[in-house]
């Protein structure tokens, strides 16, 4: 018996034409830390919008109206760079894994066509790469050359953090490196920092999954395996934890694209941006088939930004 | 009658001698504006220099940080101030006058200092 052709681009194409929106939407605002932070679409270039601060608004009744200083409009650009993934596969080669993979109770190849497995795992694989590039991302210094990885695309969270703080506009806590023993301590040196005003509305505790699970241990240990709760972030299996001080309404968040990082980063989620370019632009996932290999590419932009990094707002460690 | 210079010719001669002036005039103006030229060539380069300098700092903003020896090994600052806890700020200078929070941050492996 033949076996089945695969290998027809058509097939892929009317595939990723009929849930083209599902795997866009997987792609850029499913991966972790895209849903956890404040997402802009169709962002070409530059967005730029206005941040407000408020100062002191009430006082002391005079009859003149002298309002004086009462806000400060700081504008901030959130830069997006253009990015490419080419793709080269013989779906041929596929068939044994993928027949091995639907060997399993339940799984039907109408449900998991050979399309939906290799597109599936093309943007898992993506979304980890994105995933650390928004995080560990640094821009090259000199001009980009034809195959730099994505991470020297873009400056990503953690490089915005150090030239925040090299510019003054933060003042890092200076700490002893992460342990199990010092964790504890350390995030309580830290809380301290944060204005009254901010530990009232809670905010999110950023850190690697290290130092994530130096403080699950550090808090069994000291509470008996009886620490506090997980909360589930944006979905069942990416879960983090209720900090246990202040009001307990901030809550440490453990994300994998920080890698190795000991950086730990008190502010609230929803200041952390990131642009894309663009979610009406279906044309981003385009096959070809040449002989047995199918081809795909695809090309997108992709940035992000932090907002309001001011000391009692935001604290930060000093560790990069 | 021996043949004499006629009025005509001396009075040619005149033109000349202002003409030659005139075109030393001219030189010496060229010259001026040579040498205004080049002045001017001089400040774009200046600009020139001190924008490369800017632009040299901006690309490396912690160059005027301070330094300090540690350990046998030179460190820079990356940052301008360092916060100790319960708001004890420190600026670089001041962390570098004491011993004991240097030390402490080359073994903490801080970030807010570079080996250099």
């Amino acid at each position: 018996m033949a076996s089945t052709d695969y290998s027809v681009a058509a097939g892929y194409r009317s595939f990723v034409e009929n849930i083209s929106t599902d795997l866009y939407t997987k792609l850029f605002y499913e991966f972790r830390t895209a849903s956890l932070v404040t997402i802009h679409e169709g962002v070409k270039g530059k967005k730029v919008w206005t941040e407000m601060k408020l100062l002191a608004l009430a006082k002391a009744y005079f009859a003149a109206y002298t309002p004086a200083d009462t806000n400060q409009l700081v504008p901030v650009e959130l830069e997006v760079a253009p990015y490419k993934v080419e793709h080269k596969e013989i779906p041929q080669e596929m068939e044994d894994t993928h027949l091995g993979f639907l060997r399993k109770n339940g799984f039907s190849h109408q449900e998991w066509p050979l399309e939906r497995y290799t597109l599936d795992k093309l943007i898992l694989k993506l979304q980890q790469e994105l995933e650390v590039a928004v995080w560990q991302g640094e821009k090259k210094g000199t001009a980009l050359a034809e195959g730099d990885s994505i991470n020297i695309v873009f400056d990503g969270y953690l490089k915005i953090i150090a030239d925040a703080l090299t510019a003054s506009a933060i003042t890092a806590v200076a700490v002893d490196a992460t342990t199990e023993a010092n964790i504890l301590g350390n995030l309580k040196l830290m809380y301290a920092e944060l204005s009254p005003e901010m530990k009232t509305q809670g905010t999110d505790i950023f850190m690697s999954y290290a130092n994530f699970d130096h403080y699950v241990a550090a808090m069994d240990t000291k509470f008996a395996g009886n620490s506090a709760p997980y909360v589930e972030l944006g979905s069942a299996d990416y879960r983090g934890m209720r900090y246990r001080q202040g009001g307990g309404n901030t809550t440490i968040i453990p994300v994998a694209g920080m890698g190795d990082s000991d950086r730990i980063i008190m502010l609230p989620r929803e200041n952390f941006h990131m642009g894309i370019d663009s979610l009406a632009d279906w044309g981003n996932f385009n096959f070809e088939q040449q002989i047995r290999e199918l081809l795909y590419w695809m090309d997108a932009k992709i940035g992000v930004q932090i907002t309001l990094l001011r000391d009692g707002i935001a604290v930060v460690n000093d560790k990069a | 009658m021996a043949r004499g210079k006629k009025p005509a010719e001396v009075a040619h001669y005149e033109p000349n001698v202002e003409d030659k002036l005139r075109a030393a005039e001219e030189a010496l103006r060229l010259q001026e504006l040579d040498s205004a030229e080049a002045l001017d060539r001089i400040e774009t380069l200046e600009a020139q220099v001190a924008k490369t300098a800017a632009i040299t700092e901006a690309a490396n903003p912690t160059a005027n940080l301070p330094t300090f020896e540690a350990n046998g090994k030179n460190y820079r600052f990356q940052v301008a101030k360092l916060n100790f806890g319960n708001r004890r700020i420190l600026t670089a200078d001041q962390i570098t006058e004491d011993e004991d929070l240097l030390l402490m941050l080359v073994n903490s492996g801080s970030a807010a200092i570079k080996e250099v």
